[in-house]
């Protein structure tokens, strides 16, 4: 099957992405424990302009084929402009920024990246970015993203660079049982 | 019905105070007062109003705060630390707002400009507290719904802001009513 051809126009089913690059965290802070399925405001500011750029993952849910042609141009974006890791993606619908249940509607467009310099993994096909509102600050436009994606809180991980698939999550008996297979299987 | 109410109450007259009713003070027996004040006199005089009592996470956060802040010999490593002046103005904030602030310890972090992120939780919702050279911006996400609260440094209006943030800490704890989107 081919690769997802995304519309020029965002759908409210896909499912989008915002990158996760791995930042440190306060030096004086080691001790503190990071709660539980929530995101940090520096996931969802941008340095370059006031839009902010997703990854366009599926149509109605992640899309396998997708995630692996984004999979190396999110490592290539770590280390060429974050100096860091990436993790992976905070994941939701195009829906709960189109058309969310309280607020405003946010709006996404479609911009798809062409190669740069001969860069292959600078094209991305499935770029996209969400309009931040002339009221909107960039704190405003952060504090607003992390609670929408905090509200169904979805981690996509990343493929590591090795092509060792991670372990699921280890919460539930289920998911244990699952990770125990997977140790074992690797 | 609203009318004849008024009505009412037009009809009503009042009557010349003490015209009916006098009333007389007992003479208080005189008694020997001794001029010298007592040792807790003097501490009742040194306090001038009603004194919040601090959060129980301050001194973690405090120490959280000055053990992020780079000394002399801290190398040129840039990540994870903390510039001194937002530190300042950070532990300033906490001083006069953590008693107003939810119970539960914040979660520290830096944003990408190197403002601090303070991060708590309630029961209904969530308050994110950015402080930054210029200004503390507290957010508020009640039941959906997000409320911003600025307090402009020099700290400009502390009784309003302490106001607002008591305001939302309660209603983190008991859910939010009335509450307009920022």
């Amino acid at each position: 099957m081919a690769l997802w051809k995304p519309n020029e126009t965002v759908g409210k089913n896909e499912s989008i992405g915002r990158r996760l690059f791995q930042r440190q965290g306060l030096k004086g802070a080691k001790d503190q424990k990071r709660p539980d399925r929530t995101f940090e405001l520096y996931h969802f500011e941008e340095n370059r302009d006031r839009e902010v750029s997703i990854d366009r993952l599926g149509a109605t849910s992640i899309d396998r084929k997708v995630k692996v042609y984004l999979n190396p141009r999110g490592h290539h974006a770590a280390a060429r402009l974050h100096k860091s890791d990436f993790q992976g993606w905070a994941a939701t619908k195009a829906k709960e920024l189109q058309s969310p249940a309280q607020g405003s509607p946010l709006e996404i467009l479609s911009l798809p990246i062409a190669a740069q310099d001969g860069d292959e993994l600078s094209e991305n096909s499935f770029h996209g970015r969400i309009l931040t509102p002339e009221r909107y600050d960039s704190h405003d436009m952060a504090i607003r993203l992390k609670y929408i994606f905090e509200r169904n809180y979805h981690l996509e991980p990343c493929i590591p660079l090795d092509g060792r698939i991670p372990p699921p999550p280890s919460k539930g008996l289920f998911r244990r049982l699952t990770r125990w297979f997977w140790t074992l299987w690797n | 019905m609203i009318t004849a109410t008024a009505q009412v109450y037009s009809d009503i007259r009042f009557r010349q105070p003490g015209s009916e009713f006098s009333f007389e003070i007992p003479a208080a027996p005189v008694q020997e007062i001794n001029d010298q004040p007592l040792v807790s006199d003097k501490k009742l005089g040194l306090i001038s109003g009603p004194a919040g009592i601090a959060a129980e996470w301050i001194s973690t956060i405090t120490r959280r705060i000055q053990q992020s802040v780079p000394g002399p010999a801290s190398g040129t490593d840039v990540d994870g630390w903390l510039d001194s002046d937002i530190a300042a103005r950070a532990l300033g904030f906490f001083d006069a707002t953590s008693d107003v602030l939810p119970a539960t310890e914040p979660y520290l972090y830096t944003a990408t400009n190197g403002d601090l992120v303070a991060e708590f939780a309630g029961r209904h919702g969530k308050l994110t507290t950015v402080i930054g050279k210029a200004a503390v911006n507290s957010f508020a996400v009640l039941e959906g719904q997000i409320v911003k609260t600025t307090l402009n440094f020099p700290f400009d209006n502390v009784p309003k802001a302490r106001q607002e943030l008591m305001q939302i800490t309660k209603q983190l704890h008991t859910g939010a009513h009335g509450i307009v989107e920022a």
